[in-house]
Order: structure tokens, then sequence, then C-alpha cells
């Protein structure tokens, strides 16, 4: 059972020069449990190292997000170096982008990443090539595996919570052989203050989704009746509706005086319908007390 | 604030895209091919999005008029509706619209044009009845009329369409437009309104009651028709004092005797809708309260359903005339 107000978030990277800035910064320890992929974690925030190419960025987030409690209330964040093909000028080596677009070169697919917050750096269009591009020839990025993230980590997670940041390592003037590791290293080093901003306004969206106070409750009640799925279902609106009110649980007595699973929904239905109308009722009452308009 | 603009590549030379981006010069402009890419998605949430929608300019392709859903009108035999929109600035915890898409971006389909044509074939199959357009059943008529020219574009239209009438549904104070206009008798400018503990509470980012009272007055008094809507009717213990003193405020703020029509409805929802309403908002006391679903409409428990809409009504129809008074009936 997941705690309410816990968070998880998976960063999903290429290279080991990309993570070990990464590592460092969100104090992770590598997680020998991994299988697979180099993997590193503190509490719900995991890293993982997919290697090159869009199948193996794919691969990787399916595989982190299945080792999540809740994936579709994770911070998903890919990381990486890219290549420009904007304006050097405006735009030099280290300049960080966050994806409005992930473009699939081979394939033609594209995908918008829901943008539904103020993002600390600007955007651009990225462009996931399966070789190395060296022409620089569009006013994009291009990378190897953000539509693979991208495309897997749609599958758990929640579209707002998903997205690509890219930092510029090469462009036409200072071409991609002309990088080395370190370079790489230091160049998501100097994009840790946005990735760290962004999975703080990310981890504030995700617990605006939160429910699981209601999940725990329907898994407490759970332990005591078997239910089927539309019931389950009816149970948990209730939950929630029980929680909006601000009552944490039902009385005993209505699970234990129940005589099946189905008694037990409809008779916590009809006490959370009575709660509804009281507690409207008291707040007037003490509205009225208090003097204040109505 | 509108920080990205999602404009699809048909309509990036539309000269109504090129208005309204000059109209938002700040925000980022990035190309699509169709709106679906952006709106509707699997997995989206309407609820964050709804913290920092985006626009989206789109051509709407068909079905630019659609009938009403039955007992939706306001006195006319013929009832149409059309969406130039869909989705709202404002966030009423209450609207459908939450329900009805998992996407909040705003959507505007920039070809009012065939918009126009349609009303004006759909009027025309009709020498005799009027014909009753309704603009802001998936978005406020007039509330972001500043960045579209809606009204500029409509209201013109409307005057060359013999037997078409125009309903203009809105919580906006945004009423420049209509004051520097001379006002059209087949036009009801129409308000949403609720008491104001219950906007307050509700209709997130909307204007205050007495905003609005205001507004519906300058309209009045300019000589648009005007017409009230207290849709929906929102349970509270204290609801009839509460909408008692509504009614009052109302007709203080107005002059009643020239009120085009007036309307009443529940809160209800498709169950669908409610259901996703709960899952986006689960600690949302409104939606707490006691409900039932019947031919898959969602409301109020009966009892408080007809204690709410029959003491409204009675207490309505103590200010206004029955002769404007049209209860919305629709599903």
């Amino acid at each position: 059972m997941v705690e309410a107000g816990f968070l998880e978030a998976l960063l999903v990277v290429a290279m080991h020069e990309e993570a070990r800035p990464l590592s460092r910064h969100l104090r992770l320890s590598a997680d020998d449990s991994a299988r697979g992929f180099r993997c590193f974690r503190k509490d719900g925030t995991h890293l993982i190292v997919s290697g090159p190419g869009r199948e193996r960025a794919g691969l990787a987030t399916a595989y982190g997000a299945a080792r999540l409690a809740r994936p579709e209330r994770a911070v998903f964040l890919n990381v990486g170096v890219a290549g420009s093909g904007l304006d050097p000028v405006a735009y030099p080596l280290g300049s960080v982008f966050l994806a409005h677009s992930i473009s699939e070169r081979l394939s033609g697919r594209r995908f918008f990443p829901s943008l539904a917050f103020a993002p600390p750096v600007p955007t651009a269009g990225v462009v996931t090539c399966d070789e190395v591009e060296t022409e620089y020839r569009d006013a994009v990025l291009f990378e190897m595996e953000a539509s693979g993230f991208y495309s897997a980590a749609r599958r758990f997670g929640t579209a707002e919570l998903i997205h690509s940041l890219k930092v510029v390592s090469d462009h036409a003037e200072s071409p991609v052989g002309e990088l080395d590791a370190a370079s790489i290293t230091a160049y998501v080093e100097g994009a840790l203050s946005p990735t760290q901003k962004i999975l703080d306004e990310l981890s504030r969206q995700a617990l605006e989704l939160d429910d699981s106070p209601a999940e725990a409750l329907v898994s407490r009640w759970l332990v005591s009746h078997r239910l089927s799925k539309t019931l389950q279902r009816r149970l948990r609106t209730v939950a929630r509706r029980l929680l909006a009110l601000g009552v944490d649980d039902c009385p005993p007595e209505l699970s234990t005086e129940a005589e099946n699973g189905r008694a037990f929904v409809a008779k916590l239905e009809s006490y959370v319908d009575e709660l509804s109308v009281q507690a409207l009722e008291s707040r007037n009452a003490q509205r009225q007390d208090a003097g204040a308009p109505r | 604030m509108i920080r990205f603009v999602y404009v699809e590549s048909e309509v990036l030379d539309h000269p109504r895209v090129t208005s309204i981006l000059s109209r938002l010069p700040k925000a980022e402009v990035i190309e699509i091919d169709r709106f679906q890419e952006v709106f509707n998605r699997r997995a989206q949430s309407f609820r964050l999005q709804k913290s920092q929608p985006t626009l989206i300019l789109a051509r709407k392709h068909e079905g630019f008029v659609l009938p009403t859903p039955e007992g939706y009108g306001i006195g006319g035999a013929r009832n149409f509706y059309f969406s130039h929109m869909m989705n709202c600035l404002y966030d009423c915890r209450y609207c459908f619209l939450q329900g009805m898409y998992r996407s909040a971006h705003l959507v505007v389909f920039v070809n009012f044009e065939d918009y126009i044509d349609e009303i004006e074939a759909t009027a025309a199959q009709s020498t005799t009845e009027p014909s009753w357009f309704f603009s802001g059943y998936d978005c406020d008529s007039l509330a972001f009329d500043g960045v579209t020219a809606f009204a500029d574009a409509f209201l013109p239209a409307l005057e060359r369409i013999p037997r078409a009438h125009l309903e203009l549904r809105t919580k906006s104070v945004q009423v420049g437009g209509l004051l520097r206009r001379d006002p059209h008798g087949r036009c009801v400018v129409a308000y949403s309104l609720s008491p104001e503990s219950t906007a307050v509470e509700l209709e997130h980012g909307a204007p205050s009651l007495a905003r609005r009272l205001e507004a519906l007055s300058r309209v009045q008094e300019h000589g648009w028709p005007i017409g009230l809507r207290f849709d929906p009717l929102v349970f509270t213990p204290d609801a009839l004092d509460r909408y008692r003193g509504l009614f009052e405020q109302v007709a203080d703020a107005i002059d009643v005797e020239r009120v085009h029509s007036v309307s009443l409805g529940l809160f209800r929802l498709p169950q669908s809708f409610y259901r996703q309403l709960v899952r986006q908002y689960p600690e949302e006391e409104l939606l707490a309260r006691p409900m039932q679903t019947e031919n898959g409409m969602t409301s109020y428990r009966d009892d408080l359903a007809n204690e709410l809409r029959d003491g409204c009504e009675s207490q309505l129809l103590e200010v206004f005339s029955k002769d404007v008074y049209f209860p919305c009936l629709s599903s």
C-alpha cells in the first residue's frame, strides 16, 4: 500500500556520462535489485541508464515504470544531450530545452508532451534519429532516445507528468565528432538547476493527483469483503465521497453488521448520503452562529 | 496566461489566426497537423491542464450546427447549438466539460464563416418558424471574445439571416464589444448566475456575482435583450435562502419587466461525466452530496431535487413573469 503523499519519479538517460551528475545531485545509490539496466535509486526517485537508441530507451522506461508502485502518478523525465540545428549564437552549447514536440524520424510518428506548467527553460522540437545527426539542417534538436522514452512512458503515466529535457552538446560549428565524455557530463551538470525545477513542479502536480487516501481506504474495506468489479467501483466512489466530507473511515458496525459485500456498499452509500447533508447543515449553523454572511 | 498556442498547419495563414496570435505576442507557437494530436489524448489530466491551459487553433470540418438535446430551449420550436470553441477559461466545479473531455486546453475553430453558412442554411430550412442557435454550450460565449472576436464575426451575420435567433451564454463581464454595437433584437445575452457564496465556492476564475450583475445591467440599458440562467441549481441546506437572495439581488440590478427569458435547471450530468469528475476532484464536497442516477443521468436524490427545484421555481415566479420562464428540462 502506498502512503498518501508518496512521490515517485523515473529519470531515463542514455549514457553513464549523463547519469553521473544527476545521480550525485539527487543523492542516488546503485540499485542492485535491478536487472538488465544500470539503475540508481533513493526512496521514490529512480534513475535508469538505457544505453543509446530509442528501442533501448523504450525498454528501459517500461522496465523502470514496472518497478514503480504507482506509475500513473509518477513523474517521468528523460534527460540527455542533443545536437542542435537552432541558431548557435542565440542557443550556444549548454543551452537547455524542454521538448514541445518529439518526432521520430524513421516512422514520422510525432508526440506532443502536454505542457501544463511554465517551464524554466525555452522549449524546442526534438527529432529522434536512429543514426547520429551530423548535418543539423532543421531548427530542432537531434537525439536518439526521446521518442522511445515518451511512447513507453505514455503507456504507464499521466501525460502532463512526462517530459524530455535536452542540453545542446553539438551543432554545425562544434560538431558531434568533437564531443567527449567529460563534456557530456559537464553539459548535464549545467542543466541540474532546470532539471530540479522541473522535477519540483511536476512533483507538485503529481501530488495534486494523489488519490492514495481513497485507495488505502478501499484496500482496508476489501480485506473484510469480497466484491465484484462493479461493486469495487461503487466502493471507490463512496470512499472518495467520505474523504471529501472530512471523515477518515466509516463506523465499524457498518462493516461488521452487513450480511454481505453488496449490503455493505449499500449501507455505506446511505451513511455517506446522510453524512453529506448533516455536514452541510452543521456548517451552515456554524456560519449563522458566527454571523458570517450567507 | 496563455503560454503555448498550437496551430494546425492548415490554418497557419488564416487571417483569424494572425489576428489571434497578434493578441498573444508572448505565446510560443507550435505547429501541429490536427488538433487531436494534442487535445483529448489518452492519459491526459483535465485537472492538471486546467492549471495552465494552452490554446489550440484549428479548422472544423463538419458538424457546425447540431440540434439541442430535447427540452433545451427558451420557447422556440427549432433549437440548435454550435461550438466555435471547446472548453472555457473559467473553472466551475460543476461544469460538465470536466467530465466530457480529458483535455482542458482551449480549442478555437477559426473558420467562423463555415459556421455562419450552416446557420444560414439551417435557418432557411423553415420559412415560417424562427430558429434558435445557442452558442455557449461547449464554452462561454464571451469569455474569450477579446482574443477571438467571436461577437464581431457572428453578430453582423445574424442581421442578414432571417428568422435566426442567437443566444450568447456567458459569465464574462467583457461586454465592451456589445456596448459599442447597436443592440440586435434577435440576440439574447444570457448570464449564468449563482448565489454569491455558491459562486465563490464553485466558480473559480469567473467574475463575481456583483460584477456580472453590473455587466448585465449595462447590457440591458444599452438595449440588448437579456436572459437569466439559474442553471445549475446547487443544493445546500440553505439553498432556498441563497436563491431567494439571488433573485432579489437580480431584481434590484436590472429591469425585470424587460427580461427576455429566465431558465432554471438542476445540477445534472451524464453518469460517465459525473464519475470522471469524482476521479478528477475526489476532494470536492459538491460531488459528495446525495446523488442518484436515472436513465444514465446523475443528479441530486429525488427528495433534495424536488425541494430545490420547486422551492426555487416558486420564489423565481414571485419576481419574474411566468411568460418568460423556461424550466430547463434537458438531459
